[in-house]
């Protein structure tokens, strides 16, 4: 079995909080795996755990056919972290700042390598300070692939990031993946989880709701497409649309209405039918399909960002 | 190694590059020794007080040298001669003629010769006093130098005249200050062969020995110098606290455990870089106190080094304990704060520790600055000791361990 990361039944509490209650999940080689949920659902505390930061309460991870607990140091050298080392020298250069973080280790790749595979090519001389917030988060990649490691560990790496620094960094995420890494990332954005991630564990309170490639775990859960609109004139509280043709859900948050519907077309003209008789008006209307947060939001009636 | 090696080394580069660390651990200390040396610089002493001993005040010889040297002194601008002086030269000149050593056209003659000449710009201020009265004058660095005319000068100068050896005259002067003691001996060297010449047109029937004497003489800049490296050092050993804790703060020291990189490196390529900032800081401060004041250190240079490495270690454990107690970078400044600014105050590094009321005495045992100023000042202008060399060792070494010892025990990584 080529299981890069095992995790078996492990728990971690905090006095009464239990921020991990029994995960289990394999990462396969070459895969980019995601941990999807809220801030506080456990998974930088499951990270840890697999980067032998912290100890389990109870359980088993194996990364790499290693024991974290009883050979953590082994493991160390053959993964790679992400690290906020902006931080830790701001007045290094990009190349001095990956020298010397190849000095930590007795094999690493060149300089010019790890500057290409994150596209910083024309900021290679540039302080680390002066470097745009996607500009750091490229860094620390590549500072976490110095000893070639077989997988890398991302923790929420677009966090605060611009679309536009996010689909750069998506793109040197997958070049690394390419390279033959493994990725292991954890975010709480559900479209850098669809977009990304071969196989997404969706996790709340400490323990895993889902566990299956993207489009896998919509299907699973939604045939039907999602019709968002906002409702201008009387109250829409006042409104039950659940009768609407084919219509399977309803769901409103402050002023926004999502219907879930296995047919738009009779779904949409039932509404503005009834909106033209009753005298509301439908407004910023948007038919899209389900998505992951509408997969987290039918499990636990929560969203995931809120 | 060679983690640590790169550590340090991007350490020292992160320092070079930010201006205001440079301004505060180098440029700061000097500015500070700028300012207090011209705030507090002692009166020029463009002459040398020299004290003159008469053991029998009326032997003649002794006082004719005496008087000769006085009138010296006048001539250049002096104040009148004081009365029972006045008196004493008049008898010492008349009994001179008399007998014959002196003839009074002669003297008239040099007298405006001198008066005349550039080169007879002696820079002395003549008083004459008791032994004791002069000798402590010159040990508590009110005089320069100090001529002993022993009691049976005439009688010796009879003997020289007769035999040709020439007749030893003491001269006591301080030592603490090598360079004016170099001036002085040549100029009262000058002064007595000119004398020789005076009195018997013979080359040398006086030899002036010179004697030194171990005097306190420490001008505000010289106490100050040795202090304001020791703050330098205390400050840059303390302010390590901040570094480490923000961090910690900010979890990369906690992150920094999933790599290799094994913790105590980062901790240890800290301090290696501080300790080479403290022997800069050392150096630049000697540098500035020679150029612009000329504040002389010692030649114990080994002794400096390993003063200054073990206050520059003391401090730094020290910044450590607080490290180990703040939570923040904010509150790790706030009390490096708290205890740097007394001490810098309390610790007698910026006047000297005989001006400390009895009441504060205590405190000044209490503080570790207090030790490592008394030894800097000890090992670099040769102060005199408040403690001895090993006794301040010992104490700065007894805080490095305590410190290290809390470190090691209450540092947490997150």
């Amino acid at each position: 079995m080529s299981a890069v990361v095992e995790v078996r039944d492990l728990c971690k509490y905090y006095g009464e909080i239990k921020a991990v209650d029994g995960i289990s999940f394999t990462v396969g080689r070459g895969e980019i795996f995601g941990m999807l949920g809220p801030n506080g659902a456990g998974k930088t505390t499951t990270v840890e755990i697999i980067e032998g930061l912290r100890r389990a309460d109870s359980g088993q991870v194996t990364v790499l056919g290693l024991d974290v607990r009883r050979q953590p140091d082994a493991v160390k050298a053959r993964i790679g972290v992400q690290l906020q080392t902006t931080a830790l020298f701001p007045r290094l250069t990009v190349r001095e700042v990956l020298n010397l973080f190849r000095s930590f280790f007795p094999q690493s790749r060149e300089a010019d390598e790890l500057i290409a595979m994150v596209n910083l090519q024309e900021k290679a001389n540039t302080l680390t300070k002066e470097l745009s917030g996607g500009q750091r988060q490229r860094l620390s990649v590549a500072l976490a692939l110095v000893n070639q490691p077989e997988i890398i560990f991302l923790d929420e790496p677009t966090t605060g990031l611009d679309p536009q620094a996010r689909r750069s960094l998506w793109e040197v995420i997958e070049q690394v993946r390419s390279a033959g890494a493994t990725v292991f990332l954890t975010t709480h954005y559900m479209e850098e989880a669809e977009r990304l991630c071969d196989r997404v564990a969706v996790i709340d309170h400490g323990r895993i709701i889902a566990l299956d490639s993207p489009e896998a775990l919509i299907r699973a859960h939604f045939q039907e497409r999602a019709v968002e609109f906002e409702i201008n004139g009387q109250q829409a509280a006042s409104f039950s649309l659940e009768d609407l043709p084919a219509v399977t859900q309803v769901r409103q948050d402050g002023k926004t209405i999502t219907l879930y519907t296995n047919d738009v077309e009779a779904t949409l003209a039932a509404l503005f039918e009834r909106g033209q008789r009753t005298g509301f008006q439908v407004d910023a209307l948007h038919v899209r399909r389900a998505t992951l947060e509408d997969v987290f939001l039918k499990l636990t009636g929560r969203r995931i960002r809120d | 190694m060679r983690a640590l090696r790169a550590l340090t080394v991007a350490a020292v580069k992160e320092y070079v590059r930010d201006r205001m660390a440079l301004f505060w651990t180098l440029a700061f200390p000097i500015l500070f020794i700028l300012i207090f040396g011209l705030l507090f610089s002692d009166p020029d002493i463009s002459g040398f007080r020299v004290g003159v001993v008469l053991e029998d005040p009326e032997d003649m010889a002794a006082a004719g040298f005496y008087c000769q040297m006085e009138a010296m002194d006048r001539d250049e601008g002096g104040e009148a001669f004081p009365a029972d002086d006045r008196e004493l030269c008049q008898r010492a000149l008349e009994r001179a003629i008399a007998a014959g050593y002196v003839s009074s056209d002669t003297l008239r003659l040099r007298q405006q010769e001198q008066a005349g000449s550039e080169e007879a710009r002696l820079p002395l201020y003549i008083s004459r006093d008791s032994r004791e009265e002069v000798l402590e004058a010159l040990k508590q660095g009110d005089l320069a130098a100090a001529i002993v005319f022993p009691a049976d000068f005439q009688l010796q100068m009879g003997r020289a005249f007769a035999r040709g050896d020439p007749v030893p005259i003491t001269i006591y002067y301080d030592a603490s200050q090598p360079t004016r003691a170099q001036v002085l001996q040549g100029v009262l060297g000058g002064l007595f062969e000119r004398f020789d010449q005076m009195v018997t047109q013979r080359p040398r029937i006086l030899a002036p020995q010179f004697q030194p004497l171990q005097a306190e003489h420490l001008r505000t800049i010289d106490y100050m110098v040795p202090g304001i490296l020791a703050v330098s050092l205390m400050q840059l050993g303390l302010f390590a606290a901040g570094t480490v804790v923000s961090l910690r703060e900010r979890q990369i020291l906690k992150r920094l455990g999933a790599t290799p990189l094994p913790r105590s490196a980062l901790v240890t390529s800290q301090v290696l870089f501080r300790l080479i900032i403290a022997v800069l800081q050392t150096v630049l401060i000697i540098v500035v106190g020679w150029l612009v004041f000329r504040v002389e250190v010692g030649n114990r240079l080994g002794m400096l080094a390993l003063f200054v490495f073990l206050g520059a270690l003391t401090f730094i454990a020290m910044g450590y304990v607080v490290a180990a107690f703040a939570r923040t970078e904010e509150s790790s400044v706030a009390i490096v704060q708290a205890i740097q600014f007394p001490m810098m105050f309390l610790s007698g590094v910026y006047f000297p520790i005989d001006f400390v009321p009895d009441w504060m005495q205590p405190v000044l045992y209490a503080l570790p600055l207090t030790y490592l100023g008394d030894a800097l000042r000890q090992v670099m202008v040769e102060a005199s000791a408040w403690k001895p060399l090993w006794l301040d060792g010992l104490v700065l070494s007894a805080w490095l361990i305590v410190s290290l010892a809390i470190s090691f025990r209450f540092f947490r990584w997150e």
